[in-house]
């Protein structure tokens, strides 16, 4: 399944029952791609399949103005439960290095939080070490710097050129460059989608008279205050 | 009942994480608390069943007569001293036994109290304790090879000065903290139910949906007739046949002379 198909249908429904209404394919391509990304969630949580996993064989390991070390991700992830959005991240002990070493060396990386990282070192076996190393991801702000990094840590003590990670990625709008690009969901959500996309729609179309720019302050003219039904009929009735 | 198979951490590790649907880590748990969860199971197991005997050859410090309580290890089986080439080949040994109350803190080996010493005249006088001594300085009845814990240190008898070496044997509290564990094949059952049981109940502070879990994976764990405790306890207190069958042939024979 592709865009094209997706979003012609939807804007053929939607101009024949508001034909007045101009919409454009942009913003029905937005609008698909929010449903996707909900989605894609939901489809991995009910399936923990592959199908939404990306690696990143070599991702560079630096180090931040306090030493700690660090790497930005690469694409945006899923916001999943502990830090679910990382499927995995390794770096081989011997060589400090992702790619060079044998399988045997991998080392895994687990998920923690910055404050609760200090309970780790109170457990002899939970302890952060280059052998049982963690990463917390900070995904807002750095000293006021907007980041989405991941930051190590137990391997403070040995310099690592390189991770390999494998991420749960999000829909980047722009990765999408032609509208016949494939829409990476499972073919059995297309249902799914197409109702997702057109209740959005629906919703927009929905919205309020009175909250409608028509200009008319412009023109000095106070707006005219829609009165509810009902409201109306029992004044008539009324008079 | 002995055995030296074990089975490793990873064994365990793979079947408990599928069972607690946790295999990939991500239910805020890390693998090292399951590590440390395995290493309190067999610490458990250790202090109720026994399971665990070990020998520790240790010098015998002959100035202060005192030796720190080694670690991980609980109820001493067996305290000999030992003089020996090397480390640990005993060419003379003697048994020590447990003296009751005897402390020889801060002396230099010689000094110390009981409420009976060897030599009664230590408490003269003492019309409710009469002098008990089994010794006098008329009669002595050779060499005495006792001690005791206090504080934390096992004392020895001025006695013991004549060696070298301590042997201990004694019941071990399971692998010492940090270590990794390995776990008896006879106690693989009872060690995956442990970690699933405290799995739950630390699972159920987060979500009450887990208390039934729980409740299940204790009555797997703890039923007095079928739990794999239970079953675990009754495994290493079952006897050899070995040595069934020579208990058995010692017993009859003392019938028939």
């Amino acid at each position: 399944m592709i865009y094209r198909t997706v979003i012609f249908n939807a804007l053929k429904s939607f101009n024949e029952v508001f034909d007045d209404a101009n919409i454009k394919r942009n913003q029905v391509m937005y609008w698909a791609l929010v449903v996707v990304n909900r989605l894609r969630v939901d489809q991995y949580k009910k399936t923990e399949s592959g199908i939404f996993i990306s690696t990143f064989s070599s991702v560079v390991v630096v180090r931040d103005n306090k030493g700690r070390q660090y790497f930005d991700l690469p694409a945006m992830i899923m916001d999943l439960p502990n830090e679910g959005g990382v499927e995995y991240i390794t770096y081989n002990i011997e060589t400090g290095c992702c790619c060079d070493g044998d399988n045997f060396s991998q080392i895994f990386f687990q998920p923690t939080t910055p404050s609760k990282s200090h309970r780790l070192y109170g457990d002899e076996y939970e302890k952060p070490s280059t052998t049982n190393p963690y990463f917390y991801r900070i995904g807002d702000k750095h000293d006021g710097v907007k980041v989405d990094r991941i930051y190590l840590v137990g391997t403070d003590c040995i310099e690592i050129k390189d991770v390999e990670i494998a991420l749960l990625a999000t829909l980047d709008p722009k990765t999408i460059c032609s509208l016949d690009d494939v829409i990476p969901l499972p073919d059995e959500r297309e249902q799914e989608l197409m109702q997702g996309i057109l209740e959005i729609g629906r919703f927009v179309m929905m919205m309020p008279k009175e909250r409608i720019n028509d200009g008319t302050e412009e023109k000095g003219a106070t707006p005219q205050t829609q009165v509810p039904s009902a409201i109306a009929q029992d004044q008539t009735t009324e008079e | 009942m002995y055995q030296s198979d074990f089975v490793s951490l990873n064994h365990i590790l793979a079947e408990v994480t599928v069972t607690v649907n946790d295999e990939k880590f991500r239910n805020g748990l890390t693998k090292g608390w399951y590590v440390s969860r395995i290493q309190d199971a067999l610490q458990e197991l250790a202090f109720d069943t026994f399971f665990q005997k070990v020998t520790l050859d240790l010098d015998l410090p002959t100035d202060t007569l005192q030796l720190d309580f080694p670690e991980n290890i609980f109820n001493i089986r067996e305290l000999y001293v030992y003089n020996g080439d090397n480390c640990c080949a005993p060419t003379s040994s003697q048994v020590v036994h447990w003296k009751r109350e005897f402390n020889n803190k801060n002396g230099k080996g010689n000094a110390y109290t009981a409420r009976i010493k060897d030599r009664g005249f230590s408490n003269g006088n003492d019309p409710f304790l009469p002098n008990n001594g089994f010794e006098s300085s008329s009669y002595w009845f050779g060499f005495k090879y006792y001690a005791n814990v206090a504080e934390g240190k096992i004392m020895f008898s001025s006695d013991c000065r004549g060696f070298t070496k301590v042997r201990i044997v004694a019941n071990g509290a399971g692998c010492p903290i940090g270590d990794l564990p390995v776990i008896p094949k006879f106690f693989e059952r009872a060690v995956n139910d442990y970690v699933e049981e405290r799995f739950f109940n630390t699972m159920k502070t987060r979500d009450r949906a887990m208390a039934p879990r729980w409740s299940e994976a204790y009555q797997k764990l703890n039923d007095p007739r079928v739990g794999s405790w239970k079953k675990a306890t009754m495994r290493i207190s079952s006897l050899q046949t070995w040595e069934k069958q020579s208990l058995e042939e010692y017993l009859s024979s003392m019938w028939h002379k």
